[in-house]
């Protein structure tokens, strides 16, 4: 047909193009997702198989690499627990498939951002999580942990100054009965003699853990489970949605009590569990915005380019559900904060885990003469959950072009 | 005569309605039930018809969006030319059996436009992403390539090379449709399906739209679908047309030659609802009253029996024709049981000036007035059947009302199915008022 039609725009050889294919071909960030996922995964089996239980696993690399000298010179003294292989999984999720194409599409990005900076609080909530974020993630890098000295305990942050009948010994200068803070512990110190603001910077650390693993795991299943039961119907809906209402009915915190009574409370089992039966709101939420979705015109027009039922759940649905997820998932985020630190206040945490609610326990007795222990940690906890609340109503708005596109006709 | 590039034979999609506890199935809605025509290279096939008649249905049926109850869509275009009939009866070309591999390249051939420029593009893709994901499903990995061949078309259909990073809601609806019209087109198929691609559009932005459609056609020598509800549209773009009525066609053949000499009193009503730019001829518009049966139960014999102006009388009586479908229209609603008989006694209350009650007489009168029926008819046993029926329904004995009515008039409409009729080369109609003026034909499977 070809040559009898000169004006025929490009014919395209398609025998020819379908030959050519393969691993060359994958997107930017899944191939970064690869050279970055694939050493952390070795590095894990290698935890997992050489590394003895009371060796340090770089330590213990070290020696194997024959690289001892210079990892000791870098102090590189690392040994990762299975939460932070994780949670440094997640991270790179985060930074390849959400930065990564907000930086190869800027036209989107700009969009976007013109959309969302008009919501001023929410822009000033979007700084705070960013410097959380950071704090939590080099803050480690820089702060050794805090270690308890019975010597230092209640000593009073900088200007501030505590009765000297309440204290051991004052680090700064005691005068008239009274103990004047220093610079040398600008928040203070707990109980303990932990220094409160290395406290928080560990503390922020676990904050992210929290915010990123839980996000990941009931993304995963809420958008899989909720596209999945939309797009297939019949008994596969029936039978995912069942499963759904038993997660909703389950008494999440009932299991975590007793399993915490049996095998004691860590904050790995605290994400799991609550992570694992949370999923099920985002996942009937996503369900009924899919359902609406697969209805469009548009998921008929790809269905009808021949693209596969993975492309279109993956490219069509699933991106049109995203306003709906991620104002699910902003919204469950600090309820997984306030769970953590209200467990560790009513004394059910991990004890020796550095995070924000086990500071706020450990002011709980003194909170007539050190309330910098609880104050410190309390606002930065009420401003992080609110800068959450902020971010998912200002997404909301911003990821929803049509919503846009209604209110300038 | 050269190949068909497509033809559907007997092609039919009914929905099951199930219920109960066990999903039985209870009945199907008969949205397509048994069409048959013929595309030919380069050729525009209008399927005309109202809402609900199962145009849109045949049409995603056609290019398999949607998995045929029975029947052959054979699609000739692409590289499937002169296949023959294999030995067990089954055509190596019908679009309905493709297995996976055949269905993704039927998909480069044959391309649809749909009816909703609004909801037809992927609000978070860009328009030229959106294009160009045909390319990429059928393996071009050459990202340059895909955005020329974009950039080219969308200039072709009217639009600038610069669009393709803009988001469809940042285009008009006309736009948009243009937009769509490159994405049916980007894998330069044979043959496309146009599902009422103008009737969400403005009358100026229609007309632009069926001018490119046309252009568009003529210069890469497509096949195309048009489906459409306005007789005025498909007489512009169309070289034959279909005219479909409770998913069966009843009326097909040259656009020139239906608009001219319509044979069935359905595609009469369709034409005569085409306004025209005259404010002095007074147009004697068809009204069709009543709702489009359901095609869960759609009626006996001939479909349009129940809303035609020109069904034929009993032998041996002798009507206005108008009366007449007063007449049947009164009878199927005593078949029903659906006269109110309270709401007509208000109304008589209404209509009449002293306030002391109504008599039968006046009930009467007033039935008789509703459904248009005279107060006198000139044939004497049918005026005797009415009466009787009437009286019967005063009396609240609508069984035997529906008797009267029932044993007395009943048009052959309803009890035969009509035949296709060929009037002229290639028009064909399914009209008993027909079956007299043409030889009866027969399309068959066998029929290509």
């Amino acid at each position: 047909m070809a040559t009898e039609q000169p004006d025929t725009f490009d014919e395209v050889n398609w025998e020819s193009v379908r030959s050519s294919s393969g691993i060359v071909n994958l997107a930017l960030k899944t191939k970064l997702m690869l050279i970055t996922t694939l050493p952390l995964l070795a590095l894990w089996l290698y935890d997992r198989v050489a590394v003895g239980q009371r060796e340090k696993t770089f330590v213990q690399l070290g020696k194997d690499l024959g690289l001892s000298g210079p990892f000791e010179t870098l102090g590189l003294t690392w040994n990762p627990a299975g939460l932070d292989y994780i949670f440094i999984f997640t991270i790179f999720l985060f930074a390849f498939y959400m930065i990564l194409p907000l930086y190869e599409n800027p036209r989107m990005t700009r969009y976007y951002w013109k959309e969302f900076k008009r919501n001023r609080p929410a822009v000033v909530s979007l700084v705070w999580l960013a410097f959380v974020f950071v704090v939590g993630i080099i803050g480690p890098l820089f702060i050794d942990k805090p270690e308890p000295d019975i010597l230092k305990s209640f000593q009073p942050p900088v200007y501030a100054t505590v009765d000297t009948a309440n204290i051991v010994q004052c680090v700064g200068e005691a005068s008239g009965g009274t103990c004047q803070g220093t610079w040398q512990h600008p928040l203070g110190t707990t109980g303990s003699g932990r220094d409160v603001l290395a406290f928080m910077v560990h503390g922020t650390t676990i904050t992210m853990k929290i915010a990123f693993i839980t996000t990941l795991i009931v993304a995963l299943i809420g958008i899989s489970v909720g596209t999945i039961s939309a797009y297939s119907g019949g008994w596969v809906d029936e039978t995912l949605m069942r499963m759904t209402d038993i997660v909703l009915a389950f008494p999440t915190l009932i299991f975590f009590l007793m399993i915490t009574y049996i095998y004691g409370a860590s904050l790995g089992l605290f994400i799991v569990i609550f992570a694992t039966f949370a999923w099920g709101g985002a996942a009937r939420y996503i369900r009924s915005k899919a359902l609406s979705v697969a209805e469009e015109e548009f998921i008929d027009a790809t269905r009808i380019s021949g693209a596969s039922r993975y492309r279109v759940v993956r490219r069509h649905i699933v991106p049109n559900t995203a306003s709906s997820i991620i104002t699910n998932l902003t919204l469950l985020v600090p309820g997984f904060l306030l769970a953590e630190a209200q467990l560790s206040f009513l004394g059910l945490g991990d004890a020796g885990l550095l995070s924000w609610g086990q500071l706020i326990a450990s002011g709980r007795s003194s909170l007539e003469y050190a309330p910098w222990i609880i104050l410190a940690p309390g606002f930065i906890l009420f401003f992080t959950i609110l800068a959450f609340n902020f971010l998912g109503d200002a997404l909301l708005d911003a990821l929803n072009p049509e919503a846009e596109s209604e209110a300038e006709k | 005569m050269t190949e068909p590039i497509l033809s559907v034979r007997n092609l039919k999609k009914h929905y099951p309605i199930k219920s109960g506890l066990l999903n039985r199935k209870v009945g199907a809605t008969k949205a397509v039930d048994g069409i048959s025509f013929d595309v030919h290279p380069g050729e525009t096939v209008g399927l005309v018809g109202e809402s609900g008649c199962g145009k849109s249905t045949a049409a995603t049926s056609i290019i398999r969006l949607e998995d045929a109850t029975d029947g052959e869509v054979i699609f000739n275009g692409g590289n499937r030319a002169s296949e023959t009939r294999r030995e067990d009866g089954a055509h190596p070309n019908d679009v309905t059996e493709f297995n996976k591999r055949e269905l993704k390249q039927f998909r480069r051939d044959a391309q649809m436009i749909f009816q909703d420029p609004s909801s037809s593009f992927n609000p978070r893709m860009t328009v030229g992403s959106a294009v160009a994901e045909l390319l990429l499903v059928h393996g071009m990995d050459d990202k340059p390539r895909r955005r020329a061949i974009v950039e080219d078309l969308l200039e072709r259909v009217g639009l600038s090379a610069e669009d393709y990073d803009r988001y469809p809601h940042e285009f008009s609806g006309g736009q948009k449709q243009r937009i769509g019209l490159a994405r049916a087109l980007v894998l330069n198929p044979d043959f496309i399906v146009a599902d009422e691609p103008v009737s969400a559009l403005d009358v100026s932005i229609k007309a632009e739209i069926l001018s490119l459609i046309n252009d568009l056609q003529e210069k890469y020598g497509m096949s195309m679908l048009f489906i459409s509800h306005d007789m005025s549209v498909i007489s512009k773009v169309c070289d034959r047309v279909a005219v479909m009525y409770l998913g069966e066609i009843v009326e097909i053949g040259d656009v020139d030659e239906i608009f001219e000499n319509p044979q069935h009193p359905y595609t009469e009503a369709l034409l005569s609802a085409i306004p025209t730019p005259d404010p002095r001829s007074r147009n004697e518009g068809i009204e069709l009253k009543g709702t489009v049966p359901s095609p869960t139960n759609p009626p006996s014999g001939c479909r349009f029996h129940t809303r035609c102006h020109r069904v034929i009388q009993p032998p041996d009586m002798e009507f206005e024709q108008e009366s007449w479908r007063a007449i049947l229209n009164f009878r199927d609603r005593v078949a029903q049981e659906a006269i109110d008989l309270e709401s007509i006694r208000e109304n008589a209350l209404g209509s009449q000036d002293s306030g002391s009650g109504v008599t039968d007489q006046a009930i009467k009168s007033q039935i008789r007035s509703e459904f248009g029926i005279p107060e006198r008819i000139e044939e004497p046993t049918a005026e005797t059947a009415v009466e009787e029926a009437l009286d019967a329904l005063v009396n609240e004995d609508t069984d035997s009302a529906r008797e009267h009515l029932m044993s007395t008039f009943e048009t052959p409409c309803e009890t035969s199915k009509p035949e296709q009729i060929e009037h002229e080369p290639g028009h064909r109609s399914a009209c008993h008022l027909n079956t007299s003026k043409g030889k009866t034909v027969e399309l068959t499977p066998g029929d290509d």
